[in-house]
């Protein structure tokens, strides 16, 4: 069914294998875009409300496209989707975080929760992928929206640095400063733990 | 201890996130196979619009924004004073210049009119006239 399919695991592989259909696209893509735009926001409502938008836009906007410019542009309304996201909540918890403070703070990933047990797994197993699912998510956290942009896009999603400066909507020089430097932030901070 | 590669430990990073790609839960697929048939079905259930429709309803929106401008707005152009038309009253013939000057006149013609004949019977015989 889906050239991202690979040994019982879905892959990212745009470059190796151009979809047939959209919906061969979007069920290619959509779970890696969901845990994207949650590691990204930290909600998992937000980030299926985000997945949600974008496929919207893709297939009421770029439909008739060809495939292999699908990847590119999907991933540039989820970046967009997500930095809107992240205007709205900056603009609508200014006042309240001055208030509160962030103590509170309760869009925090419960990667446990969200997470379900695979068949086959050792509970150890289980528990060992959480906790560097978790660290990774903790570690992704720290680095800026442009650095995780570009490190999501070429390390996880596989796309080629040019096609990840079309999504970013930037120079491939950019790309590769933004993802060297995300690299480097994310060895620094979790070599221990992986 | 030599430090790994870039490449190396990218790979790792990519193989902990693929694998949480696997371990998304029940709800979340559901959700999001629902989000894609939803994206999907506004494709499907989009009516094809014919060749040429869109410029037909063009047409007539344009048709009816004129009219109901050219009536707002009254007639563009006025309608000529120098010449009466078959609309203009009977008002408007009467106050035009050249037919007062026509009423006035008609009565002299006619007075006129009145002493010819009367000096043309004065001239006749009265053995004519009797007859």
């Amino acid at each position: 069914m889906s050239g991202y399919i690979e040994a019982g695991i879905e892959t990212s592989s745009p470059l190796v294998t151009t979809p047939a259909s959209l919906e061969e696209f979007l069920v290619g893509v959509e779970r890696r875009a969901f845990q994207m735009a949650r590691v990204s926001t930290g909600d998992p409502d937000a980030a299926l409300d985000i997945v949600q938008e974008a496929m919207f836009k893709l297939v009421k906007n770029y439909r008739r496209k060809p495939a292999d410019e699908w990847p590119p542009l999907f991933y540039r309304i989820l970046g967009n989707a997500i930095t809107d996201w992240h205007r709205q909540r900056q603009r609508g918890w200014k006042v309240f975080d001055r208030w509160f403070g962030a103590a509170d703070n309760k869009d925090a990933v419960d990667v446990v929760n969200t997470l379900a047990a695979p068949a086959g797994l050792q509970p150890e197993q289980l528990l060992a992928q959480t906790q560097r699912m978790a660290a990774l998510e903790k570690a992704l956290g720290e680095l800026s929206q442009r650095q995780q942009q570009a490190f999501m896009l070429r390390c996880w999603e596989g796309l080629s640095t040019r096609q990840t400066a079309n999504a970013m909507a930037c120079s491939e020089g950019t790309v590769k400063t933004l993802y060297s430097r995300a690299l480097h932030r994310l060895r620094d901070t979790l070599e221990q733990s992986l | 201890m030599k430090p790994q590669s870039d490449d190396k430990f990218a790979d790792q990073l990519r193989d902990t996130l693929r694998k949480s790609e696997q371990q998304l839960d029940t709800p979340t697929r559901t959700k999001l196979a629902a989000a894609r048939r939803e994206a999907l079905q506004q494709e499907s259930s989009r009516q094809p619009t014919g060749f040429g429709l869109p410029t037909l309803g063009s047409l007539a929106a344009a048709a009816l924004i004129a009219a109901v401008v050219i009536r707002i707005a009254g007639p563009l152009t006025e309608p000529a004073t120098d010449s009466p038309s078959a609309t203009d009253t009977t008002a408007d013939v009467m106050t035009a210049e050249q037919q007062l000057e026509l009423y006035e006149h008609l009565e002299m013609l006619e007075f006129f009119d009145e002493l010819e004949f009367a000096d043309g019977l004065a001239d006749e015989p009265a053995e004519e006239r009797a007859s």
